[in-house]
């Protein structure tokens, strides 16, 4: 069964970028335009370089940036007509993980602390130690020993770090993850563990993703569908296959021969 | 062939609160005039520190053991007075973020100048012919008007072009690229990767291109050295190397790959 | 429930590591600066002598001894170092107005950094017209003169020190209201407040857990160059006759009595100032110290 999770309208969002006293404000275009539907149990890459508007359009969907106009739908509610108590669920329901493995953790904050921060807001039916023991079944699921459980994230490697983020996002069991560059800033031995955990957590979690990323090839290793951006706009949407051998459009062709290819033909 | 550089034994050591920190560990190895070296590794294994100790520019903790013959003279016993004149003129130097290793006070024709008066004592007029020579070489557009602008006005890819453009300046035996398109999109890095071709091909140029993307490695270089933890686990001519590699560091590395080309379903 | 007992065992294994945080790391850093040290080991032994030294001394602060008047340090009498010209011991004068100096450089500090970091995140973390509000307001504070306010709240309610406190405080304030939202806006541009935000963690709740803890190393090296330049601002008001009252003292008062004498009775300027230098510089070398240890260049 093919259901809808996540539907976007016409999502259109404006940043001022020159604010002037009597005249009009100027504004920057970061999505202009923006419709896609996304099915359950799919994973969507979202390509393009840099400024194309990929990360303004994760924070958009949840609405951690105030959109201009358009709609967000998530499963058949409109995100604008949720109540407090339907937007709550929606915060626990749809997460996010960041690029930046260390900016995404609270320095001051141990790994356990940060880890438990979503079961604090949404779980208060839990006593601690039960919660603890959420904490650390999360983390054995990610790949993290429990003896990081009172460290910090300056003690940590960053492929560790970004587990720590993985393991916070979907500990609540959420049915979106949006992974805004989850891999761009690791090296290339680490950035493959972390792909091979996103892909078994999808699977066994039952996850729809969105996957933010510049790098064509990580996002041709993870997605079923793929979406090209540039300038706030989608270029071409397409399957994985046929956006990489069978691309429609002029962009999405110069896109995909840029990649210099590590193994000689 | 003639060895325009020879590192042999070359220990580079950090003093850290944490005690002494081996950076780089006894590595050896040549490049020849008119070669193109690629030096592939993850963060951390040494690449950047081995070109930095040998040109002089290490922090102040760091401290270089060997011996780094260039041009029969060894660099890593010369003065920092006389390395200053190497560095710039005998070699040129190409960092991955463009907009700090310009200086954004001053405009890119004063800098371009600048260079070629310091190190060759050229006259006003023949600096200035040269920077738009060598402007032309890097396929910037429009000359005349670049020179009169600042850093920041210039996009990544453009700013980048200058800073090889500086490299060459003085046409150097030896022109290091550390990271030189890792802050640039795809479809720039191809440009600069072209750029990178020509040089080599139209002026002969020597390159050691550091990277951690063996497929932009690939794209230039004619030989490898592949390190990690600060020492030379595999060298090799590029393709030879990466069909087929021997040692199991390397094999790791190109396992790690996304499958960019053979998934095919 | 047997998964119960691994359970368990589990999770004493996960708590028996500790972590050793920013803050903790800093201060080990700190003790291995020398001058920080050697400063931290001054200043407290400065504030210990001051709460605990006027007991075991035999003469208190306002009694006058009639048969020394302007001695000089002499060991027989006990008075160390020497009397003023009332015939008052003016060791335990210094010591007195230590605790005198010291609570007012604490307590203002404290004042001034309470008010000081909840204005300047609540400006910092809300942004836009709020923070525009709030930041001229602290514009035009700092535009008036301070000096003649705090006159008039002298001459309207008479000298009194818990004015002094509130006068001190707040001036300095503006000034750290002003750096915490400067660090609060950079914070909250970090991605685990953003983290924060897409679990629908309230405002306040993200103010305290996430942002203030983060402040704490700006805050703390702020707080060592803040405790100095408030004793200083105290001496000033008292040299000019705007604190404490006799026979109460501070270090400000004694130096300003002392500044008269100066050509007849050298200690009653030497000692308190060697007391109010030394106090200063431990706390302005424990403030750099910190910065250093708090902002770790070289790993």
């Amino acid at each position: 069964m093919n259901k809808e999770v996540l539907n976007v309208e016409n999502l259109k969002c404006n940043f001022i970028q020159e604010n002037k006293l009597f005249k009009k404000n100027i504004y920057l275009k970061a999505i202009d335009d923006i419709s896609f539907k996304i099915n359950k149990g799919i994973t969507l890459g979202i390509v393009g370089e840099s400024g194309c508007g990929k990360s303004t359009l994760c924070r958009t969907i949840l609405s951690l940036n105030k959109k201009s106009s358009g709609k967000v739908i998530w499963f058949e509610r409109d995100l604008d007509l949720l109540d407090a108590k339907e937007l709550k669920t929606f915060r626990k329901k749809v997460q996010i993980i960041f690029q930046d493995p260390y900016g995404s953790l609270n320095p001051r904050m141990t790994i356990g602390n940060i880890i438990c921060e979503p079961l604090n807001i949404f779980r208060t039916d839990l006593n601690k130690k039960e919660k603890m023991f959420r904490v650390l079944e999360i983390m054995d699921q990610v790949g993290l020993s429990n003896i990081l459980y009172n460290r910090f994230p300056h003690e940590l490697s960053g492929g560790q770090c970004q587990r720590v983020g993985i393991a916070r996002s979907i500990i609540n069991n959420p049915n979106v993850l949006i992974c805004d560059e989850p891999v761009s800033s690791l090296d290339l031995s680490v950035q493959s563990q972390i792909l091979d955990l996103l892909n078994s957590l999808k699977e066994k979690l039952n996850l729809t993703m969105i996957f933010v990323s510049h790098d064509l090839s990580v996002v041709r290793s993870i997605s079923d569908e793929v979406m090209v951006l540039r300038k706030g706009r989608i270029i071409e949407k397409n399957s994985v296959y046929n956006i990489f051998y069978n691309p429609k459009k002029e962009y999405t062709k110069e896109l995909i021969s840029s990649v210099p290819s590590p193994l000689p033909i | 062939m003639n060895n325009l550089l020879e590192v042999k034994e070359l220990t580079v050591d950090f003093d850290t609160t944490n005690g002494l920190f081996r950076a780089v560990d006894n590595i050896s190895f040549k490049i020849d005039t008119g070669e193109c070296i690629g030096i592939a590794g993850e963060s951390g294994s040494g690449k950047t520190q081995t070109f930095f100790s040998i040109t002089g520019i290490l922090s102040d903790n760091g401290r270089a053991n060997g011996i780094a013959n260039f041009n029969n003279c060894n660099l890593l016993s010369l003065s920092e007075k006389e390395l200053s004149r190497i560095r710039g003129k005998e070699i040129g130097f190409i960092f991955q973020d463009p907009m700090t290793s310009l200086t954004p006070h001053m405009t890119i024709g004063n800098q371009l100048i600048e260079v070629s008066i310091y190190h060759e004592n050229a006259t006003k007029s023949d600096a200035l012919k040269k920077a738009k020579n060598v402007l032309d070489i890097v396929k910037l557009p429009r000359i005349d008007n670049l020179m009169n602008k600042y850093p920041h006005e210039l996009s990544g890819g453009m700013r980048q072009r200058v800073m090889i453009g500086m490299s060459i300046m003085c046409d150097p035996k030896l022109i290091i690229a550390d990271e030189p398109t890792t802050a640039l999109d795809v479809t720039t890095q191809k440009d600069i990767l072209k750029i990178f071709n020509d040089l080599k091909l139209h002026k002969n140029i020597t390159l050691a291109l550091i990277s951690h993307d063996i497929g932009v490695i690939n794209e230039v270089s004619d030989n490898i050295i592949v390190m990690n933890n600060g020492k030379i686990v595999e060298t090799g001519i590029c393709e030879e190397v990466l069909k087929n590699p021997q040692d199991e560091y390397t094999q790791h590395l190109l396992s790690c790959i996304p499958d960019w080309l053979e998934k095919d379903e | 429930m047997n998964s119960h007992d691994n359970n368990e065992k589990v999770l004493k294994k996960a708590l028996s590591v500790k972590g050793s945080s920013l803050i903790s790391d800093a201060f080990r850093r700190l003790l291995k600066n020398k001058a920080s040290l050697i400063s931290l080991i001054i200043l407290s032994s400065i504030a210990l002598l001051s709460i605990f030294g006027p007991y075991f001394l035999k003469y208190d602060f306002y009694e006058t001894d009639w048969n020394s008047i302007y001695l000089p340090p002499d060991f027989s009498s006990g008075h160390y170092f020497g009397t003023d010209g009332n015939g008052r011991d003016l060791l335990v004068r210094i010591l007195y107005g230590g605790r005198l100096s010291l609570t007012i450089g604490i307590i203002a500090t404290l004042v001034s950094v309470l008010i000081g970091v909840t204005y300047g995140t609540i400006a910092g973390f809300f942004g836009g017209r709020l923070d525009a509000i709030m930041m001229r307001v602290v514009e035009i504070l700092y535009a008036m003169p301070y000096l003649i306010f705090v006159i008039i709240l002298m001459v309207i309610f008479g000298r009194n020190i818990y004015l002094l406190f509130l006068a001190i405080g707040a001036v300095e304030w503006l000034t750290m209201a002003r750096i915490v939202r400067g660090q609060t806006i950079s914070i909250k541009e970090k991605e685990f407040i953003e983290a924060s935000k897409s679990l629908g963690q309230s405002s306040a709740f993200i103010i305290i857990k996430h942002i203030i803890p983060n402040l704490a190393g700006t805050v703390i090296v702020y707080i060592t160059l803040m405790v100095p330049s408030v004793i200083i601002l105290e001496s000033f008001l008292s040299f000019l006759g705007l604190g404490v009252q006799e026979p109460l003292t501070s270090w400000g008062v004694l130096i300003s009595e002392g500044s008269r004498d100066m050509e007849t009775a050298w200690w009653l300027l030497i000692f308190p100032g060697i007391f109010m230098v030394l106090t200063l510089a431990s706390l302005n070398f424990i403030g750099d110290g910190l910065r250093d240890a708090l902002d770790p260049k070289e790993y």
